[in-house]
């Protein structure tokens, strides 16, 4: 990492050979004094000339590569992530609590268990859950069972608009480009800058040359220009980020392009009567706790809404208390970011609502902290759905039986993404099939919704599969060329 | 100052270390539920005392020995002023601390044990568990129980009362382990020989002699030492301390 004066901070990488005209700099404002954020102050020529130049490095060299060995340098690059010494490691511990104002330690934690996700072994298994023999097909063209043969084909050139919402969240899109041998320019969001900078700095380290397919660089949304001439010359655009960034994007791409979008989603956690038990009950609201806590629910993956099932030995009346005594000592753990005006503002007119409820309906609760907005939980008596304005604020509803949870959350589809659930062995298969149903694509463990496996599919996508397109080669072609063989009789 | 805007209720307060205890929070703040058996006089003059000093304060009979009595009294009082944050199990059965006319364990009856326990631990049991739908509600709460230092070291084997007392210590760990998911803490506080109360009055100058002599402080405990540490547990000075027994007793019990 490039770093003048201690304080000036590169937020951008390039292919060596590439140089920008001029650069310029975004001063941050953190708890410990101004950071400056050099990036290139980017034109739209350069982006057509960082495409091409991306392109021909791909053909050249990542195009040429097996799967096996991407899997290999990239598994590589993240075992030097293992290290806590790491020189990289240690930069972005410094600076992106600073960056993004998360709890230090939080994330430190967060990011050792993510970015062990990218071990060799996590990568193999997680190409061979969408493509056999480790993406072979990617490779070279394989017999198909139809007679003929198929070979998969990723984009030259991959636009990716990254989210800036949790730490590190861009590298996993990154990766997936990666795998699909595809060149890659990302636009970095100043919310969070610097992760998949270090990451590709990482790669550099490794191999250089694969390195040399990516470009990472933040420039702010207003740049129309630049962000419609880098889909003009990309196959394929991922955007990750706010229903309006997404939508925004959209209207950029034109329908012949291929658009993956990551928008807006919504978590929601279950809780069965059995996981009240007496020996279970604390454990379970502390698992739901570190849900709420990890990236004070910024990741989509966090619950929103809490649904408790009756009839276990605590009340759901009585859990929201145990789950609030547990927010707060969170709290004391791993503290919450500094909010936003903005933030603050969804907090308190969220308090405000649920005070007026209490007045009007005697079974509604408000658990809060008192003297500042660290974490609300409002209960409510009857079941419903409504989504949180994050930053350790949730809603939880009191439910006869679980099973009647789907018919709350069905209106919010196109928005539902993971559920975290602590419920009966013998209730999992029926429940999960009801709230696939109705939109959920991720089911997990309690206490695990903010870690996803390195299999899962985002979204309820495919994470390669939606990025290839196939190519056949047709049996009646490969018995059609078998006759100009001239040694056959 | 400490306890502002918290509601106390201390049990057994128009006398001795009660009546301290009532004082010791209203000073510091708290809105203070005076309760007592049968002495109106005297609770009423507690009650005066705490308002003559600029407190808030309300007397309350009920004998905690019996359930019912208590779930009128934590109504009414829930209904008055609208929550409590603390709550001082200090009532006990009928005692006097007289060293020369005690029980013998040859004598003491099943009747005797029985009569202390629903003094102390029926009634620090029953009195909690009608306030904790509430500190569930609010999250909140504080358990206070009046326990002795003789569960340590029996100078003078009360058994009955001593048994009783001990079984509380154990009520308040077992409980402040379970409640301490709801932010309610639970702790005891093991005064020494607390004098004068009425029922330590009893307890006459060779013995007082015999405890101040082995005491490292060198003198005896007075019931607003007691006041001191209830105010203590009862704030947010202590929000990390629970299942815990505090002795007061000028350092006579070490442990
Ligand atoms: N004094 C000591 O040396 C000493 C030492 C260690 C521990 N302690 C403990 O400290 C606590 C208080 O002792 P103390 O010496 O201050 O006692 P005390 O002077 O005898 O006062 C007893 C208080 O309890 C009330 N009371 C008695 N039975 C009751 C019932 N069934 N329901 C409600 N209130 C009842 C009395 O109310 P009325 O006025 O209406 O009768 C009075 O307010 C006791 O738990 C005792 O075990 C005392």
């Amino acid at each position: 990492m490039s770093q003048k004066n201690g304080s000036v901070i590169d937020v951008f990488v390039a292919p060596k050979t590439f140089a920008f005209e001029k650069y310029t700099e975004k001063v941050l404002q953190t708890p410990d004094g101004a950071i400056q954020l050099r990036y290139p102050d980017a034109t739209p020529q350069e982006i057509v000339a960082l495409a091409e130049a991306l392109k021909s490095k791909r053909a050249t060299y990542l195009n040429q590569l097996s799967v096996r060995e991407i899997v290999r340098t990239i598994g590589l690059a993240a075992e030097k992530w293992t290290d806590p010494h790491y020189h990289y490691r240690q930069v972005a511990e410094k600076y992106l609590p600073l960056m993004t104002g998360y709890d230090a330690t939080q994330t430190t934690l967060e990011l050792k268990q993510y970015m062990r996700l990218f071990r060799e072994k996590e990568l193999l298994r997680f190409v061979n859950s969408e493509l056999a023999n480790t993406g072979m097909a990617m490779d070279e063209f394989q017999p198909n069972l139809s007679g003929g043969f198929s070979k998969f084909y990723g984009p030259d050139l991959l636009f990716q608009i990254f989210s800036g919402n949790v730490p590190g969240v861009q590298i996993w899109t990154l990766i997936m480009g990666l795998l699909v041998k595809s060149a890659i320019i990302g636009k970095t969001s100043f919310a969070e800058p610097l992760m998949p900078v270090l990451f590709v700095k990482t790669l550099a380290d490794v191999d250089p040359r694969l390195a040399d397919v990516l470009a990472i660089l933040p420039w702010s949304s207003q740049e129309v220009t630049l962000t419609k001439t880098a889909i003009q010359h990309a196959e394929t655009v991922i955007v990750s980020g706010s229903e309006q960034t997404v939508t925004a994007v959209r209207d950029f791409v034109p329908a012949t392009k291929q658009l993956i979008r990551y928008g807006y989603k919504i978590g929601v956690a279950l809780v069965g009567r059995i996981a009240l038990t007496a020996d279970y009950y604390r454990q379970t609201a502390e698992k739901l706790v570190s849900d709420l806590g990890v990236y004070d629910q910024q990741a989509c993956l966090a619950p929103q809404s809490v649904y408790i099932e009756r009839g276990g030995q605590l009340s759901p009346g009585e859990f929201a208390s145990v789950m609030a005594t547990a927010l707060d000592n969170y709290q004391h753990q791993y503290r919450q970011a500094t909010l936003q005006p903005a933030e603050k503002l969804a907090i308190n007119k969220l308090r405000q609502n649920a005070l007026s409820e209490m007045i009007n309906n005697q079974t509604t609760q408000m658990f809060s902290s008192r003297e500042d907005l660290t974490w609300t939980v409002v209960y409510h008596d009857t079941p419903d759905f409504q989504a949180s304005p994050l930053n350790r604020t949730v809603h939880v509803y009191a439910v006869d039986r679980l099973a009647d949870v789907p018919n709350y959350i069905a209106p919010f589809k196109p928005y539902l993404q993971t559920a975290g659930l602590a419920v009966a062995p013998q209730a999992l298969m029926t429940l999960a099939r009801q709230l696939g149903e109705v939109g959920i694509t991720r089911l997990c463990a309690l206490g695990e919704m903010n870690h996803v496996s390195a299999a899962w599919h985002h979204d309820g996508g495919f994470n390669l599969l939606d990025l290839l397109r196939v190519v056949d080669i047709e049996a009646n072609l490969d018995q059609y060329v078998e006759r100009f063989d001239e040694d056959v009789e | 100052m400490l306890l502002d805007h918290k509601v106390a209720l201390v049990t057994g307060a128009s006398r001795g270390i009660g009546a301290a205890i009532a004082k010791g929070l209203a000073q510091q703040g708290a809105i203070v539920i005076v309760n007592y058996l049968k002495n109106h006089e005297k609770a009423n003059a507690i009650v005066a005392d705490i308002t003559a000093s600029g407190g808030q304060a309300v007397a309350i009979p009920c004998d905690v020995r019996s359930d019912a009595a208590i779930q009128a009294m934590i109504t009414e009082v829930l209904n008055n002023f609208g929550a409590i944050d603390i709550l001082v199990n200090n009532a006990f059965a009928p005692f006097v601390f007289d060293p020369k006319h005690r029980r013998l364990f040859g004598d003491t009856t099943w009747a005797d044990f029985q009569a202390q326990i629903d003094g102390s631990l029926k009634a620090s049991h029953y009195l909690t568990q009608a306030l904790l739908p509430a500190f569930k509600r609010q999250q909140y709460g504080r358990v206070i129980n009046i326990t002795t230092n003789l569960t340590q070291n029996p100078v003078i084997p009360y058994h009955d009362y001593i048994a009783a007392k001990s079984a509380v210590l154990g009520w308040t760990r077992s409980a402040a382990v379970e409640l301490g998911a709801y932010g309610i803490r639970v702790n005891a506080i093991a005064p020494g020989l607390t004098y004068p109360t009425d029922a330590s009055r009893t307890t006459h100058r060779d013995v007082r002699e015999a405890i101040i002599a082995q005491t490292p402080t060198g003198r005896l405990t007075k019931p607003a030492d007691i006041a001191g540490a209830a105010v203590f547990l009862a704030s947010a000075l202590a929000d990390n301390i629970t299942g815990q027994c505090l002795f007061v007793d000028g350092g006579l019990t070490m442990n």
